[in-house]
């Protein structure tokens, strides 16, 4: 089963390996930013996993971006029960005076989500899982969950731009395979800075049953080493959309250019029929014509976002609850889908 | 030298010596202890030299013992007990072996007063100690070590181990002696009379000031009269006459006229700060020893000896008012020096085994080897834990944590239950970002040792936040609250300060709003009111909280008021009508990305000054760097960046003439709450061992 929850600013993952061992990658704190109400306090996940007196055997972070690292020391503290995942690059410097306290309170929570990590790493040497390519774990019996990205040069670039800076470029990408099924999850990664790399190192990443669309679907992310034409057993492909300041993703425009050309949904309807959003986000108001929309429909509700030359700020739409905004899909040993949910938020994206 | 005139003290130590040679000659005790009191320079410790010299004089068998130590010095307690030790050793009361015992920091605090107490109370009979000031030997600033003098008065002064005991000045609390009150005035024709090259000087004063000199102390008199001698003797008594409290600033007018007249008390100058560094009496090898003393003029000389120093037997002394008054003028880089020179001269007289009392000469040198932090600091002797743990502290206060962490791993190695090695073992580590299994221990350790102590749980709860385990914090703070913070009576607002405040300055740093606010909701509010910080904090948490919620769109420092600063505004563009036209709107927001020539901004805007619209709208713009600058924005548009604050004004009733402007960076800052070290301390680097 693998859970995708993303209410248009966080994307958190969850996937449990039969019987019962669970993956949890990215966090998000529901909190509200920049005038966005508040939903839930913490990934629903972890509501789920306290349901279900669950643990999580692994538990990776991506990279320390805000939407993805949210809340992440309190699943280390309370769900944290084997391996802990992270590139490993720490910050240092502290500010002592600030300005804006948003971006304050962002770069505190961020630090504590590191901090959380590192400690744990060093109270328990097991559990050190330096994310770099290659890097696996074994989950449950008969499953494993290998990091395809950050290469060490893609580490030591990190290293110098500093922990926070551009870190979806060295985002980690896992791909996670349980008998012959395989989930990739894509993480931020960009296209030119990672996948071009990520490919070639492992070829095949198109035979795939479930993938997480790296970078909320954006252009710059898509490749084709993991686009390649449907293989014939249906793949289910989940993208978690955002939203940040008036600027969202992804963009569903229609293309009839070449794939580098078009943006992520519409390139991505090119291999496979369906995208899965976690969530409408903000395109849709008060009408939603069905769960099942087509890339057009979608366009044509969408309103295109704020006009030029409105000098009145457009009101953000309101946030999804994250308890809503979710997509799950079961898969069998053989990588067939045996289930697909979808949570209230959820859309589906189909070519007209 | 002069030997200070003071008839009361002679006449009130002689009835003491009456009543104590009378009471042992009929095998009798004194139903409490005597004490003598009085101001600051009327004689106390004076009165006590005396009793010692007629008791010894009139009654080879009574041991009279003089102890004391510095006011407010952290090794008192053992320096009194060393003192006690090394006393009853002069007079065979203890053994080598004893004393050997007694130095031996290897063995436990407790043994060690035990052993004295036995010794003591073994020849009870015999004994008179005289105890210099004991009140201040209790350093409230330093509780872990001051706990030991309670040791010391609880255990042998007075606590029925059956000897004499005599005060000078107050005596703890629960003591109750037989005080005898000890005039502030001396003799003046007896001081001056004592005066040699001094003598016209006070000649003078006596002429200008008459009667008056009835009311000097011994030492006021002869301060007042190297005041003469400094600036002549009309001034002197000019200050005095028109200066309020003129006597309680004698020490420091003379001291200050000496550096304003540096050219010619260069010297005496040195000298007198070389000598306050000196805890105890010292024998006049001392002046040759410093070098200073040879380079004196004449006259520099004179005024030392006859104003300055007090013969103790054959001992000289600083009278403590000289050495405190002076020493709080100066910072520590002007007595390092001192303290450096006099390490040695006390650690070479420690080796001279011949030397009676050598071991309280081992403590000074310690004492000043730790004040400035010495490398060598092996070659002194520490004969107590105490004192290596002092050490710690002054290493540590200096910001030398590697060091001071080492000393206290070698504190621990004498005395593994000492809460507080323990603790500051900790503490360096842990600020040092070091070892954070062993400071997680060892602060843990510290609490099991001494639950009580409100530091020992307040930085470990800070250590939890800072290394991102905030259920375990959580856990801490519920245990230590019950304990730091009893029921039965309102703690002092320090401890709210040590801990709700700082535990809770850690939490901001690590983005914990609600845990934070929650710790300071705990403070009572008439105490928030007495702590400095908490406002300032409480405003941190608030308008950290406030953005986190509402977003933020004017720097923090140009608006301070959160909940209103859409009213106060604008900021930057102007309120003034431009061209006639009034300002009707304005927005102030954010800079969220700018790419291929558009901005994205979250901007805010003012609804209504008042009523429930009061709360400003906020939303998302996107315009284009082309029209930033057809808005004329006050600076280039390249410039702008992402998170900068801008406003955008509006004036006249077709909204025709716009306006904006960035908020300059570097205005609108304020400060985060200081915390102790550097939140990422344990992040920077690779991973911790231990």
């Amino acid at each position: 089963m693998v859970i995708v929850v993303g209410p248009s600013f966080g994307e958190s993952i969850g996937v449990r390996v039969p019987p019962d061992h669970w993956i949890l990658i990215d966090s998000f704190s529901a909190q509200a930013r920049r005038g966005r109400p508040a939903t839930t306090r913490l990934t629903p996940l972890s509501d789920l996993l306290l349901d279900l007196e669950s643990k999580a055997e692994v538990l990776a972070l991506t990279h320390p971006h805000l939407d993805h690292c949210l809340g992440f020391d309190h699943l280390v503290d309370e769900f944290g029960a084997g391996a802990i995942g992270c590139v490993g690059i720490w910050p240092d410097e502290v500010a002592t005076r600030m300005r804006d306290a948003a971006t304050q309170q962002a770069r505190h929570q961020r630090d504590a989500a590191l901090a959380s990590i590192k400690t744990r790493w060093e109270e328990d040497r097991d559990s050190e899982w330096r994310l770099k390519a290659g890097e696996q774990r074994r989950v449950g019996h008969d499953a494993t969950i290998e990091v395809l990205f950050p290469d060490v040069e893609a580490i030591a670039e990190q290293e110098e731009r500093g922990t926070y800076e551009d870190t979806n470029r060295c985002s980690s990408p896992m791909l996670l395979t349980w008998r012959r099924a395989r989930v990739l999850l894509g993480a931020d990664l960009l296209a030119s800075s990672g996948w071009d790399r990520v490919v070639t190192e492992y070829p095949g990443l198109s035979n795939h049953s479930v993938l997480k669309v790296p970078h909320h679907a954006s252009r710059e992310a898509q490749h084709g080493g993991f686009l390649s034409p449907d293989p014939g057993t249906p793949r289910i492909w989940v993208a978690t959309p955002w939203y940040r300041g008036g600027r969202r993703l992804p963009n569903v425009a229609a293309c009839d250019g070449p794939d580098e050309q078009c943006h992520g949904p519409a390139r991505l309807l090119r291999y496979n029929a369906e995208l899965h959003l976690t969530t409408h986000g903000q395109w849709l108001t008060d009408e939603l014509p069905g769960r099942r929309l087509s890339r057009s429909a979608l366009e044509a509700v969408s309103g295109g976002g704020p006009r030029l030359n409105e000098t009145r700020p457009v009101p953000p739409p309101p946030a999804p609850a994250a308890d809503d905004a979710w997509v799950a899909t079961a898969v069998d040993g053989d990588g067939r889908i045996t289930e697909l949910l979808h949570g209230p938020e959820a859309v589906v994206l189909t070519d007209p | 030298m002069a030997s200070p005139a003071l008839p009361d003290a002679k006449h009130l130590s002689h009835d003491f010596a009456e009543r104590l040679v009378t009471a042992r000659s009929r095998g009798e005790r004194l139903d409490r202890p005597l004490a003598v009191d009085g101001p600051a320079t009327a004689g106390k410790t004076a009165t006590l030299e005396y009793l010692h010299s007629e008791l010894l004089q009139r009654d080879g068998h009574i041991v009279p013992l003089i102890i004391g130590a510095p006011p407010l010095a952290p090794d008192a307690a053992p320096l009194v007990l060393m003192q006690l030790a090394e006393g009853l050793h002069l007079y065979d009361g203890v053994a080598d072996r004893d004393i050997e015992e007694i130095a031996d920091p290897t063995r436990p605090w407790g043994e060690k007063v035990r052993l004295v107490r036995s010794r003591v109370s073994s020849r009870a009979e015999d004994i008179v100690i005289l105890c210099d000031e004991p009140l201040a030997w209790r350093d409230p600033g330093q509780p872990e070590l001051a706990d030991r003098v309670e040791d010391v008065w609880q255990d042998i002064l007075f606590n029925g181990v059956g000897c004499s005991v005599v005060i000078a000045g107050k005596a703890p609390r629960a003591v109750r002696p037989e005080y005898h009150k000890l005039s502030a005035h001396s003799d003046p024709d007896g001081v001056i009379e004592q005066l040699r090259v001094l003598r016209p000087w006070a000649d003078e004063l006596r002429l200008l000031l008459g009667d008056e000199l009835r009311y000097f102390s011994s030492l006021d008199l002869r301060l007042l009269v190297a005041l003469a001698v400094v600036d002549g003797s009309r001034s002197a008594a000019r200050w005095y006459e028109t200066t309020p409290l003129a006597k309680e600033l004698l020490a420091l007018r003379l001291f200050e006229r000496m550096r304003i007249k540096q050219e010619e008390w260069e010297g005496l100058l040195e000298l007198w700060i070389y000598l306050a560094c000196v805890r105890r009496p010292f024998e006049p090898a001392l002046l040759e020893y410093s070098e200073l003393y040879a380079a004196l003029e004449p006259l520099q000389r004179s005024v030392l000896s006859e104003a300055l120093l007090f013969q103790r037997g054959d001992q000289l002394v600083l009278h403590e008012t000289l050495r405190t008054r002076v020493l709080s003028q100066l910072g520590e880089s002007r007595t390092h020096q001192a303290h450096y020179s006099l390490a040695d001269y006390f650690a070479d007289r420690y080796a001279d085994h011949e030397r009676p009392q050598r071991r309280l000469e081992g403590m000074e040198a310690f004492d000043h080897a730790s004040r400035v932090g010495r490398d060598d600091f092996a070659r002194f002797p520490a004969f107590f834990v105490d004192q290596i743990n002092l050490l710690g502290y002054r290493l540590s206060r200096r910001g030398r944590r590697s060091e001071a962490a080492e000393i206290f791993l070698r504190a621990l190695q004498l005395d593994r239950y000492s809460d507080y090695a323990n603790h500051y073992r900790a503490f360096n580590l842990d600020l040092l970002g070091q070892r954070p299994r062993e400071v997680e221990k060892r602060y843990r350790e510290a609490i099991r040792l001494n639950d009580r102590h409100p530091w020992w749980h307040s930085r470990l709860i800070s250590f939890l936040v800072v290394r991102g385990k905030l259920e375990a914090a959580r856990l801490a703070l519920e245990a230590a609250l019950p304990i730091i913070l009893p029921a039965d009576r309102e703690p002092p607002p320090r401890i709210y300060r040590d801990v709700h405040l700082d535990i809770a300055a850690n939490l901001v740093h690590r983005g914990q709003l609600d845990f934070a606010s929650e710790l300071l909701g705990l403070i009572p509010e008439h105490i928030a009111g007495q702590l400095e910080e908490y406002d300032h904090l409480r405003w941190i948490v608030d308008v950290l909280r406030y953005a986190e919620e509402h977003g933020q769109y004017v720097p923090l420092g140009v608006a301070k008021d959160i909940s209103s600063w859409w009213v106060t505004g604008p900021f930057v563009v102007p309120a003034e009508p431009i061209g006639g036209e009034p300002l009707v709107r304005w927005l102030a927001g954010t800079i969220e990305d700018r790419e291929d020539g558009m901005v994205h901004a979250t901007m805010a805007e003012v609804q209504s000054e008042q009523g429930p619209d009061r709360l400003p709208k906020v939303g998302n713009l996107l315009f284009t760097l082309q029209q930033l600058e057809e808005w004329k924005l006050s600076d280039a548009a390249s410039v702008l960046d992402v998170g900068d604050f801008i406003e955008i004004g509006f004036y006249g009733q077709d909204e025709r003439i716009q306006r904006a402007a960035r908020q300059p960076r570097g205005v609108g800052e304020v400060e985060l709450p200081r915390v102790l070290g550097n939140p990422n301390r344990f992040l920077s680097g690779g991973l911790r061992e231990g």
